[in-house]
């Protein structure tokens, strides 16, 4: 079941990215299947489950395109970094059309600091714990 | 002379800049002292025409005055997200100047580059929720936000046809859309929309905006040809050596002298070939039809302009189209 949540959530993805991009997600990421048990458990609509799933890949996988750019081949680089910038302008499209805009307010600080963290040269390797604490705290507020 | 497009408003660009700075001396995470602080500074400073915020602050004049300080926070998210996508944009298309100057994936790195970006559309959407209500404004802002995927799009259309000659007039108009029209419709009708204009002007400015959009995009496609390295700030004819085949080439297919030349163009081929097919463009009709083109969607902004008759907005249109149509 959980399994299928993730699952789910990723064929909503695939669908709802513009055919033109040629990104195709996958599941193969032990931290999304943890946050996807995560936000499984709680007690509100499959449909909300599945936003608020999809808008957590979506920076997740946005900040990877742009955490591993390979300059050295052009097509590479230029395609790395407009499927991040895609992505990430995903997150906003998919919550405001699915209504669950207020959950934008917790990734954004997140995702800015990911920026800040980037330009000073370390790594953002704890970003996917706050994630799951701020996704956690978001739920915990707006699952009744 | 005429004078400059913010004056003819009664803007102040030197206002416009403040607000620039104001959205990242305000922000308590950021040094001055830091790379990042003066990347963005300098791309600030660097300047430009600041249309997308003057048409944004126009869009506002079509709302009430008590909500003006609304127009103002989305003139600065999109001027963000503008200078953002040309940061990216820059080392797309491996462009070292920009402006005259060293863009800044050349004066600084790649990644710095990207993630200043990231940082400037981040930190934009924050500071435009600052001291406003989330269920309001924040949306507001995300909602432009999520136009990018429309801009990203219109850049996928471009890397996919470098070098295309296959590409048509609808293809090159779709791209010209995203990659720009939209975003200054939407300056026009989201200024509108923060200031509590009704829905039907919201969406008229946003189809004036769209069409001048398409208009400045094609004369700036045609400077291109036309302008000379220095007057650009980058090298000419930079579109037609990477492959980025825009009107004047799309109307230059239909001659079969001139698409025998540009046939021979490869992302490989020699200067003196790209300078061949410059000079044989410039020599011929096809600078002349685009620009028709470019005046026939300014006289379709033009005609929009008649559903605002008898409001004090409506001037500051004519202003606009005046403005495109030069």
């Amino acid at each position: 079941m959980k399994k299928d949540l993730l699952q789910d959530t990723l064929d909503l993805l695939n669908e709802l990215i513009h055919k033109q991009t040629n990104i195709e997600l996958d599941a193969n990421d032990r931290s999304l299947q943890e946050l996807a048990d995560m936000i499984g458990s709680y007690c509100i609509a499959r449909s909300r489950k599945m936003t608020v799933l999809s808008c957590c890949m979506l920076i997740s996988v946005g900040i990877r395109k742009h955490n591993k750019l390979l300059t050295s081949d052009t097509d590479r680089l230029a395609r790395s970094i407009l499927d991040g910038d895609y992505l990430v302008g995903l997150i906003y499209r998919v919550a405001i059309s699915r209504k669950e805009q207020k959950l934008l307010a917790k990734l954004n600080p997140i995702y800015k600091k990911v920026q800040l963290q980037s330009l000073l040269g370390s790594d953002n390797e704890g970003i996917m714990i706050e994630l799951k604490q701020e996704i956690k705290q978001y739920l915990d507020q707006y699952s009744a | 002379m005429k004078k400059p497009l913010h004056e003819q408003l009664q803007l102040s660009l030197g206002e416009i800049n403040e607000l620039l700075l104001h959205i990242i001396q305000s922000d308590d995470e950021l040094q001055r002292s830091s790379l990042l602080y003066t990347s963005v500074e300098r791309l600030i400073m660097a300047g430009g025409k600041r249309l997308r915020p003057i048409m944004a602050l126009v869009g506002g004049r079509f709302g009430t005055s008590e909500r003006a300080h609304l127009a103002w926070k989305v003139a600065g998210l999109l001027e963000y997200m503008h200078m953002a996508s040309l940061v990216h944009d820059d080392i797309i298309d491996d462009s070292p100047l920009r402006r005259g100057e060293q863009s800044l994936h050349a004066a600084t790195d790649i990644s710095t580059a990207v993630h200043t970006g990231n940082y400037m559309l981040a930190r934009a959407l924050e500071w435009s929720n600052e001291d406003e209500l989330i269920d309001e404004d924040f949306y507001m802002g995300a909602e432009l936000a999520a136009l990018i995927t429309e801009l990203c799009v219109g850049e996928y259309d471009q890397l996919q046809h470098r070098f295309d000659f296959n590409i048509t007039l609808d293809q090159y108009l779709e791209k010209t859309k995203r990659k720009t029209a939209l975003l200054m419709g939407a300056c026009m009708s989201a200024g509108a929309r923060a200031t509590g204009a009704d829905e039907a002007a919201a969406n008229q400015l946003y189809e004036f905006g769209e069409a001048l959009g398409i208009a400045f995009q094609i004369q700036d496609d045609l400077l291109d040809f036309t302008s000379s390295s220095d007057q650009l700030g980058k090298p000419s004819g930079a579109d037609l050596r990477s492959g980025n085949f825009t009107l004047p080439v799309i109307y230059a297919l239909e001659d079969e002298d001139l698409k025998a030349l540009l046939l021979q163009l490869h992302s490989g081929a020699s200067d003196e070939q790209f300078n061949e097919v410059l000079e044989a463009i410039l020599q011929s009709n096809v600078i002349d039809r685009s620009r028709q083109l470019a005046e026939q969607y300014a006289i379709k902004a033009k005609s929009i302009i008649e559903h605002f008759e008898g409001h004090p907005g409506q001037h500051d249109l004519q202003v606009l189209v005046s403005y495109f149509l030069k």
